[in-house]
């Protein structure tokens, strides 16, 4: 059974069309989390086609530049196709074949869940549509491409602020449209019941893994656990496993952008959101005294999006995490410490994560452990970055 | 037969929405008034659009108040059922909403994303405050959710003619049509059914009304009309478009 509700967050407020669809979903799923034949393909293809399990890295280096804080990186980056993201779509993808849908669409930012969503479905032999908002298709045209290379069709939507939230409402009006064949991969633990349930579900295996790896590498469970926030898979991933080790704080990073009193900012647990509703959940949203969703901005394009995961609003409330966010410059500079320290380029995601280690390290008795979800690889984000510091 | 038009406040201002429900009004059993919301999900690109539009010129929900108000008290005797988002009453504060709601003249209220035993509380705050909900039912709605939700009827319910959002089609499905026979079937002679999405005009009224329906509600061939045109200011602009409104109004209202 997955949670509706995480204390009054969540829910499903969506269209009546859609009703029966979720329903079916929500049943199809837990019968299929049941089946050992299900979970015997997901493991295979997770392990033997994605890259599972991820190394837990001990990043010495950094650690030594940090000060106080002993650092493990657990290596999301090296999946395949650079991020967490693949863990979700596969799942779903098989989940689309088990309730015999042909068809598979997905919303996408930057371009990653699109991508990922491409590749599961290619692998599976599903049919694969991708809506990316218009401005974003320009920003990142290389992952346009690279979706067209696996077989996917994109479609540019140009309706409101033409990025990631239009084109989940573009999304959830194809599912209401074509629900009787087709899945509808959502890309975050976000969005009407039972999603936020399914994504936790097929990320968990990113806090499963790294539990059992900081025991045999640590031999005690962590001090810290660091994770950067957009709808927040990638977090509930990796906090699912420890949630009821009462030792464990736990951190998840938001996106400062320009500054909370600049208004362009994605932080809506540590900024300015309020309780409401966006695409289906009751959650803290980023929204005008009269409830019109605002624009959002970040450096990182995962992490631009107005409304969080239900499970993180419930989350904070609880205090059981704490959200913080850190501004484009902080993270760019969390985006070259890991690479000069570590030799390994950050996703501009999770350079945010990066980017609060120092601040940790600071609060920090010597020797404390944290674990930080390198959720992506920053190749996607070198041209970027080298265009915004004027390099190239 | 029951023609109820679906009008975008505040597009392409809040004195032509006052024109158009003028103009609506002696060919209208029920006016729906959208506010407008920044993401409206159920709805298609002409309702986006006037939307858009609409948010673009500053409107927001005090200022729809405030027009419902006026017409109030200009005469305008027709009932009003507002098409709000659930945040767009949400934000505003459940109570403080139905509150208004009754206070400035609106009797019922669509809200679109909100399935009915979603929020058991606005359901509680509404029928206290004398605001009627009106419950929507799809084509898979399975048929015990749609026994409950004509059980707990507002001043009409909503049949969805067909799969996705709103928006201007010229056709009728034989799917449509049986949908509607079906649930006119399943309600009895005693429920009011209206039938909405994808209607413009008055053959597809006239072959919902032969599978049972008792009225249709037109949104986007109404926004069409006059969307092509940016006037701002008087209604004299819009002369033409308002007669093209009145006469696909009157050609339903006469079936």
């Amino acid at each position: 059974m997955i949670e509706k509700r995480f204390g009054e967050f969540g829910g499903a407020y969506i269209p009546e069309l859609l009703v029966p669809v979720l329903k079916e979903l929500e049943t199809c799923f837990e019968k299929a989390v049941k089946s050992s034949e299900f979970q015997a393909k997901l493991d295979s293809y997770l392990s033997r086609y994605a890259g599972r399990p991820t190394p837990l890295y001990l990043a010495e280096n950094l650690s030594r530049r940090l000060g106080n804080i002993k650092v493990y990186l657990k290596r999301e980056d090296l999946l395949h196709t650079g991020a967490h993201k693949i863990n979700n779509t596969i799942g779903q993808a098989l989940l689309a074949k088990f309730m015999g849908k042909k068809r598979v669409i997905a919303e996408t930012g930057a371009g990653q869940h699109g991508v990922a969503t491409a590749a599961a479905a290619a692998l599976l032999g599903l049919e694969c549509e991708i809506y990316m908002g218009s401005k974003d298709a320009e920003r990142q045209k290389l992952n346009v491409y690279r979706m067209n290379l696996l077989g996917a069709k994109v479609i540019k939507v140009s309706s409101g602020s033409k990025t990631l939230k239009d084109a989940i409402n573009d999304a959830l009006r194809d599912y209401t449209t074509n629900c009787n064949d087709t899945h509808y991969v959502l890309g975050s633990a976000l969005g009407p019941h039972p999603y936020p349930g399914i994504v936790r579900h097929f990320q968990s295996v990113i806090g499963l893994e790294a539990r059992k790896q900081v025991i045999e590498q640590e031999g005690r469970l962590p001090d810290y656990l660091v994770a950067c926030v957009g709808g927040g898979s990638n977090a509930i991933g990796l906090f699912s496993h420890f949630m009821d080790d009462k030792d464990v704080k736990m951190v998840g990073v938001e996106a400062g952008g320009e500054g909370i009193s600049t208004g362009r900012h994605a932080a809506r647990i540590s900024g300015d959101g309020k309780k409401g509703v966006l695409h289906g959940s009751l959650t803290y949203v980023l929204q005008d005294p009269f409830g019109q969703i605002r624009e959002t901005h970040s450096v990182s394009a995962g992490l631009d999006y107005p409304a969080i995961g239900p499970e993180h609003a419930y989350l904070s409330t609880t205090r059981r995490v704490e959200y913080v966010h850190v501004s484009d410059s902080d993270a760019l500079g969390g985006f070259h410490l890991l690479s000069t320290t570590e030799g390994i380029i950050p996703a501009l995601e999770s350079a945010h994560a990066i980017a609060y280690l120092p601040v940790l390290s600071g609060k920090c008795k010597k020797g404390d452990v944290a674990i930080l979800n390198l959720s992506g690889r920053g190749d996607k984000d070198v041209e970027y970055v080298g265009r915004i510091e004027g390099l190239i | 037969m029951n023609f109820v038009p679906y009008l975008c406040c505040g597009d392409p201002s809040l004195s032509m929405t006052k024109s158009f429900v003028k103009a609506m009004e002696p060919y209208s059993a029920v006016i729906e008034l959208g506010i407008p919301f920044s993401d409206p999900i159920a709805d298609g690109k002409t309702i986006q659009e006037a939307s858009i539009r609409s948010l673009n010129n500053g409107t927001n929900t005090d200022m729809v108040f405030g027009m419902v108000r006026e017409l109030r008290s200009e005469g305008i005797l027709i009932p009003f059922v507002f098409m709000a988002y659930y945040n767009t009453v949400y934000s505003y504060g459940r109570g403080r909403f139905i509150k208004k709601m009754k206070d400035f003249g609106v009797q019922g209220l669509i809200i679109p994303d909100l399935p009915f035993g979603e929020d058991r509380e606005i359901e509680v705050v509404a029928k206290a405050g004398g605001i009627s909900i009106i419950k929507l039912i799809a084509p898979n709605t399975v048929p015990e959710r749609a026994g409950e939700l004509i059980e707990n009827e507002g001043m009409y319910t909503y049949l969805v003619s067909a799969y996705g959002t709103t928006g201007a089609r010229s056709d009728v499905s034989e799917e449509s049509l049986e949908f509607v026979r079906r649930m006119r079937k399943f309600a009895g002679n005693g429920k009011t059914l209206y039938v909405g999405f994808g209607i413009s005009n008055a053959g597809q009224a006239r072959r919902f009304a032969g599978a049972g329906a008792d009225g249709v509600i037109v949104g986007s061939a109404l926004i069409e009309i006059y969307s092509g045109r940016t006037l701002k200011g008087s209604s004299e602009g819009l002369k033409p478009e308002i007669d093209r409104m009145e006469s696909l109004a009157r050609s339903i209202h006469n079936i």
